[in-house]
C-alpha cells in the first residue's frame, strides 16, 4: 500500500498540482515571465547590437588564410620608375606591395582584382592594383597553380600630390566554398551575408620610400621592375616579335 | 511505462535525424553529378573524345623552359608533353589542358608561354591533325602521379567528354636540370 502511494500516488498528485498551477497562470503569467526575462537579458546587454568580429591586425610576414588562397604580405615600397610601366601623370608614383600568394584551392586560379585593399594611403588612382607581376621574372600575373607559392608584386599608382605613406594597412579578401543558390553547384564565392565582407586578415606593413632618380641597377624584391610585355610563345603565329619555339620535327 | 514510451519516441526521432544526416553527407555533392565524362587512355594510344582525338606521344620533365633567349624557371618542375590532336567530325579546337595529381589538384597549362595548341588558338579541320608540345608547371612531389586532361571548352568542362591520359613520370626529383625547349604546333599533312 505504501509502495503504491510512493510510486504512483505522489507522482500523480505532483503532476496534477503543477498542471493546475500552469492552467491557472496562463496565458497572463507566461507573457509576464517572458517580458521579465527579456528585460533582465536587456539589462545585461542581451539586446545590444553586436558588431561583426574584425580580424586582428597582423604584422608583415604572417600568412593570412583567405579560403582559396593564403597571402603573406612582405613589404611595400614607393618609387617613381618601374620598368616599362608608364604613370598616368609624370608627377605620380608607384606603390608596390610584395606578397607571397599560395593557392590553397585544388585547381589553378586567377586572383580577383580586389584581393588586397589598402588603407592608410590617399591619392590612389584606383582602389585595385593597376598591375600585378610575378617577382621571379616580372611577367604579368595571370594564373597561379595550386600549392605552388609565388611572390607577387601588386602595383598601385598614387598621385604625386598625396603624401607618401609611412605605413599602410592591407586587407586580404576571403571567400568561402559554398553551394550556389541558383545552380546548386559548389564554388569558392564571396560571403552571402551581404554588405561589407569581413576580410580574412588585416596586415600593417611599413612603406619604404625609394624616390631617388632612376638608376641603372634596380633593387630586388619590392623594388624590382616588372616588364609586362608580350609573353614568349610556342606558337609560330607571333614568332616575329617574340622568341619562339623550334619547329616540330 | 509512459516515460519509457516517451524516451523511445525521442530515441526514434534522433535515430531518424542521424540517418538523414548520414545519407546527406554520404551522397556526392552536385559538382560530382556534373563531372566530365572521362575517356581514358595511355601514352602512345589515340583517345577519342566527343569532338577531338588526342595522343600523347612523349613526356619529359625539366627544371626550366628555354623559349628562344628566355629561360622560364619554376619552383617545381615543368612537364612537357608532345601531343598529336585532331578534330573528329567538324572544325574544333582544344581549349583546356591540365594535369591532375594523385591528390586531386589540377594544374592548368602555363600561361607564361603562349600555347595555342591547347588554348583554343588552333581550329582543327577533320582529317588535318596537329602536332606540338605543351608545358605544365607542377610541384616536384606531384610529378609522379599525373594524368593529362584535355577538353574542348576552356570555361566549363562539366558534363562533356574529357580525355584523360596517364603521364608516365616516375619521379619529379629525377627531372632534367637543363632547360628544355618546346616544339611549336604544326599541321600534319
Amino acid at each position: 500500500m505504501l509502495a503504491d502511494v510512493s510510486v504512483t500516488g505522489q507522482g500523480g498528485l505532483s503532476r496534477s498540482v503543477t498542471r493546475g498551477l500552469l492552467d491557472q497562470a496562463t496565458p497572463g503569467l507566461r507573457w509576464a515571465v517572458a517580458v521579465v526575462l527579456l528585460g533582465v537579458s536587456g539589462l545585461f546587454g542581451g539586446l545590444d547590437s553586436v558588431p561583426d568580429p574584425q580580424p586582428e591586425t597582423l604584422t608583415a610576414g604572417t600568412p593570412v588564410y583567405g579560403g582559396p588562397w593564403e597571402v603573406t604580405v612582405e613589404g611595400a615600397v614607393v618609387q617613381r620608375v618601374l620598368g616599362k610601366l608608364r604613370l598616368e601623370k609624370e608627377t605620380n608614383r608607384w606603390l608596390v606591395l610584395t606578397a607571397t600568394v599560395r593557392i590553397t584551392a585544388h585547381e589553378s586560379s586567377i586572383l580577383p582584382s580586389d584581393l588586397l585593399t589598402l588603407d592608410g594611403v590617399t591619392g590612389l588612382t584606383s582602389p585595385t592594383p593597376a598591375d600585378a607581376a610575378l617577382d621571379r621574372d616580372k611577367s604579368r600575373l595571370r594564373l597561379l597553380q595550386p600549392n605552388m607559392p609565388e611572390r607577387v608584386l601588386f602595383i598601385w599608382e598614387q598621385s604625386g600630390d598625396a603624401p607618401v605613406p609611412s605605413s599602410i594597412t592591407v586587407s586580404v579578401k576571403q571567400r568561402t566554398y559554398r553551394e550556389d543558390s541558383l545552380s546548386s553547384a559548389w564554388y569558392w564565392m564571396d560571403s552571402d551575408t551581404g554588405g561589407d565582407v569581413t576580410p580574412a586578415g588585416i596586415v600593417t606593413v611599413p612603406v619604404r620610400a625609394d624616390l631617388a632618380a632612376p638608376s641603372a641597377s634596380p633593387s630586388p624584391s619590392a623594388g624590382s621592375t616588372p616588364s609586362p610585355g608580350p609573353r614568349p610563345t610556342a606558337s609560330p603565329k607571333t614568332a616575329g616579335r617574340t622568341p619562339s619555339a623550334g619547329p616540330t620535327p | 511505462m509512459k516515460l519509457l514510451r516517451r524516451l523511445g519516441y525521442a530515441a526514434f526521432v534522433l535515430a531518424a535525424l542521424a540517418a538523414g544526416q548520414a545519407i546527406q553527407s554520404a551522397e556526392p555533392n552536385f559538382n560530382h553529378n556534373l563531372r566530365p565524362f572521362p575517356v581514358a587512355g595511355e601514352v602512345g594510344t589515340e583517345v577519342a573524345a566527343r569532338t577531338f582525338t588526342a595522343q600523347v606521344q612523349l613526356v619529359r620533365c625539366a627544371a626550366a623552359l628555354r623559349i628562344g633567349d628566355t629561360i622560364l624557371d619554376t619552383q617545381g618542375v615543368w612537364i612537357v608533353a608532345k601531343l598529336r590532336v585532331g578534330a573528329r567530325f567538324k572544325p574544333t579546337s582544344i581549349a583546356y589542358a591540365a594535369a591532375r595529381d594523385g591528390a586531386g589538384r589540377v594544374y592548368q597549362t602555363t600561361d607564361r608561354v603562349t600555347l595555342n595548341l591547347v588554348t583554343g588558338g588552333h581550329v582543327m579541320q577533320p582529317g588535318l591533325p596537329y602536332e606540338g608540345e605543351i608545358a605544365i608547371e607542377v610541384p616536384t612531389a606531384a610529378a609522379g602521379s599525373l594524368t593529362l586532361l584535355l577538353a574542348d571548352n576552356s570555361i566549363d568542362q562539366r558534363m562533356d567528354s574529357m580525355a584523360e591520359i596517364r603521364l608516365p613520370i616516375s619521379d619529379g626529383a629525377a627531372c632534367s636540370a637543363e632547360p628544355t625547349t618546346l616544339l611549336a604546333p604544326k599541321a600534319l599533312s
